[in-house]
């Protein structure tokens, strides 16, 4: 999500470090940087403006010159400004019971899976989850978040049929949500432009039936300047507790994550990451301001990586490489699991240093295209072949590449990038397996 | 209400900021500044907001110039970057039969909607649309495309739930065929640019149309949401490069987004403007006119 934009204040820091003392105009220089790396983010105009002001004035007032290592020093002033700006990680106490929740935004901001998401996250920590949508504006919302909420056990969707009033809607909703003694009740809304004060309207009008504990604005990270019109004319109009920021899986800058607990004042309590009812979790400061920063995220992508490779894979893996055995289904496998991950560029993207690597790859001719005509290849192989990559002779080099659309080169190179993985493998194992390698790294 | 004055209205609401501005300033150096301020807020990006400016900073204004003047001039400079992908979609050629439009993009831009204010234009026209269901993933997007198909009365397709889009998107060809409908307009599911798996599932998509006919299709639309910032760069890039496209609609331009960043986007991949969404009744479907937009930018 912040890649770009973290690789660019690696890089401003990268001068910072090399000039040694810190004067004056360094620190402009690099604030002037920090500013067209934060808009270019999509971070308000305003806040930019003020984090830089703020920034400045924090590091003004320190002694520079004594300092040993300057880059470091405003890269931590930098970092605890952006952590103070982003806030606290929240959780949601919903103990009260029944705890009631409002989710509102524009349209497409991705309300009914967010209502969706949070119904499964309560219902899994066995909290009994009452469902209703007053959208009857969108078609098919309401069968959206009806078929969403069969998915999802101990979830009640209530909905009085052929209803079309958002007010009978909703104390329909709050009657079921007594009547079968629900923990929670989630009211998704339709999608409403922040200018529409007639829809506006009927949100407060919502409000004040539903009495609920918390008004979630829903946000689009990639949403860009706009954010301080929305943030502000929700906030004003309604009780908004907290943000639901959502498609934090894309790869946008997110510079609203800024904006909107800046402008709103409100938490972010919400990020989604994926398109499964799974893929919501907790927002986390300290991990979105690391990304920032150039620290990469390499939290998330230990999580991510162990949702899609189960432990057994894991210790399977890693014993066949022990054994020195890793046979091209081994390699297809890998292959297929990292472009679950978002592919080479995305997992590449949370790495710290993620511009070199990524100009190295693209240098070495490594992309996710030849990610993909390698898996090709690897599948037009025989069981035999795989096995054995021995066998591949001329012809049967030439039998693949026809196979899997490719060209003979291209099913060489891969061959030798095969082998050259194997003779890494001997050397590891030489020097006494991965684990011990791994250990001595910690160190 | 004309056409005209709606889609003016709709951009105006987006200017009053800009106006606030700079309205009320005598011209200065000091303009400079609150030109490339104003072009941010629009989501012009910085490098399109500092080169405007600084021709702002450049140029030998007479001593009478007003702010009015210099927000024309510079209405005049935008209208000029962006006249050459003013495309209005409705002005092509679509005797093909069946003329076959793949619409994709990114979650919650606006896609199923889009479609069905193209699908009753095409009607209007006389033309007979099959709307095809490719959204396999998102629950109810079936329905919901089935519902505008209902609504506007054209014919509507769809496979099993969770099917294989690419194998619906043939049978759909096959089915234009038989049944005469001369225009075949595909709802994909929404995807985020960077996820190649996804991307892939389009490609293959776009093989199996070029299996039945090789010209198709006639017309890949990407759909942007009005309200995205910066990151609309890369989903065009990404969806270019990969898929292929013919030009971009917008939507969501009835708030108060501007989608600045069309400003460099149209200029750095040439990307041609085919409409611009403003509301969500069917008929909010205006075509793009690069004047207006420009004079909505800086509110005049």
């Amino acid at each position: 999500m912040f890649d770009s934009f973290s690789s660019k204040i690696s890089d401003i820091f990268e001068k910072l470090r090399r000039s040694g003392i810190l004067k004056e105009e360094d620190v402009d220089a690099a604030l002037r940087e920090i500013r067209i790396a934060l808009l270019e983010a999509d971070v308000a105009l305003d806040v930019a403006k003020k984090f830089i002001a703020d920034v400045k004035q924090k590091a003004i007032g320190q002694n520079v010159i004594k300092s040993i290592s300057p880059g470091q020093m405003v890269t931590k002033i930098v970092h605890d400004h952006l952590i103070d700006l982003l806030g606290t990680a929240s959780e949601i106490n919903v103990n009260k019971k029944p705890f009631k929740i409002m989710l509102v935004g524009l349209q497409g901001a991705g309300k009914t899976t967010s209502a969706a998401k949070l119904a499964r996250f309560f219902t899994k920590k066995n909290k009994k989850v009452v469902l209703t949508s007053t959208d009857i504006q969108r078609p098919a919302a309401i069968e959206q978040l009806q078929v969403l909420s069969k998915k999802i056990d101990g979830t009640l969707f209530a909905f009085p049929e052929g209803e079309r009033d958002h007010r009978n809607i909703s104390k329909f909703a709050l009657k079921k949500l007594s009547e079968e003694s629900g923990d929670i009740l989630i009211v998704d809304t339709a999608g409403r432009l922040h200018i529409d004060d007639v829809k506006m309207n009927e949100l407060i009008d919502m409000q004040s039936i539903i009495e609920p504990d918390e008004i979630l604005l829903v946000a689009d990270i990639m949403t860009g300047q706009d954010a301080i019109n929305i943030a502000k004319r929700f906030s004003e109009s309604l009780k908004i507790s907290g943000i639901i920021l959502t498609r934090v899986d894309g790869d946008a800058r997110g510079g609203v994550a800024l904006s909107m607990r800046a402008l709103t004042g409100c938490p972010i309590k919400f990020l989604c990451v994926g398109e499964r009812l799974d893929d919501i979790e907790f927002f986390d400061p300290e991990r979105i301001a690391g990304r920032l920063l150039g620290m990469g995220d390499i939290v998330s992508l230990v999580e991510k990586a162990q949702e899609n490779f189960s432990k057994e894979e894991a210790e399977e893996s890693a014993r066949k490489m022990q054994a020195g055995v890793f046979t091209f289904d081994d390699l297809a496998n890998q292959i297929e699991k990292m472009s679950k991950l978002g592919g080479l560029k995305s997992i590449i993207k949370m790495l710290p240093q993620s511009g070199q690597l990524e100009s190295l790859m693209a240098s070495q001719g490594i992309s996710d295209k030849t990610v993909t005509r390698n898996l090709a290849i690897i599948r037009s192989m025989t069981k035999k072949e795989k096995r054995n990559y021995k066998i591949l002779n001329g012809s049967r080099r030439k039998r693949i590449a026809a196979g899997s659309g490719t060209t003979v080169q291209e099913v060489n190179k891969l061959i030798k990038q095969y082998e050259g993985t194997l003779e890494m493998m001997k050397k590891f194992r030489k020097m006494g397996g991965f684990s011990k390698i791994m250990s001595a790294l910690g160190r | 209400m004309g056409i005209f004055s709606k889609i003016k209205s709709a951009l105006q609401k987006t200017s009053e900021k800009i106006s606030i501005t700079i309205t009320g300033k005598k011209f200065d150096e000091n303009l400079a500044q609150e030109i490339e301020d104003a072009l941010i807020l629009v989501d012009a990006g910085v490098e399109t907001a500092t080169e405007l400016a600084k021709k702002i900073a450049d140029k030998k204004f007479p001593k009478e110039t007003t702010d009015m003047d210099v927000k024309k001039y510079l209405a005049d400079e935008i209208e000029k970057l962006m006249k050459p992908y003013e495309t209005d979609f409705f002005h092509q050629d679509f005797s093909h039969a069946p003329f076959v439009i793949l619409v994709i993009g990114v979650n919650g831009n606006g896609k199923t909607t889009t479609i069905a204010k193209i699908a009753n234009v095409l009607k209007i026209c006389g033309k007979k649309p099959l709307l095809v269901a490719a959204d396999t993933f998102r629950a109810a997007a079936v329905e919901q495309l089935k519902h505008w198909s209902d609504r506007i009365s054209v014919d509507f397709l769809c496979g099993k739930e969770k099917a294989d889009p690419a194998g619906l998107v043939y049978s759909a060809l096959e089915h234009a065929k038989t049944n005469g409908n001369d225009i075949v307009l595909i709802d994909t599911a929404g995807r985020m640019q960077n996820r190649s798996d996804l991307l892939d599932e389009l490609e293959k998509i776009k093989r199996v149309i070029k299996k039945i006919d090789d010209s198709a299709p006639h017309s890949t639309i990407l759909i942007l949401d009005g309200i995205t910032g910066q990151a609309t760069h890369s989903q065009v890039e990404t969806f270019l490069e990969k898929i292929g496209i013919d030009g971009v609609i917008v939507t969501k331009l009835d708030g108060s987004a501007k989608a600045g960043s069309l400003i460099s986007l149209t200029r750095k991949y040439g990307i041609k403007i085919f409409a611009i969404g403003v509301g969500e009744n069917i008929d909010d479907l205006k075509p793009f006119n690069a004047s207006d937009y420009a004079k909505a930018i800086m509110g005049i």
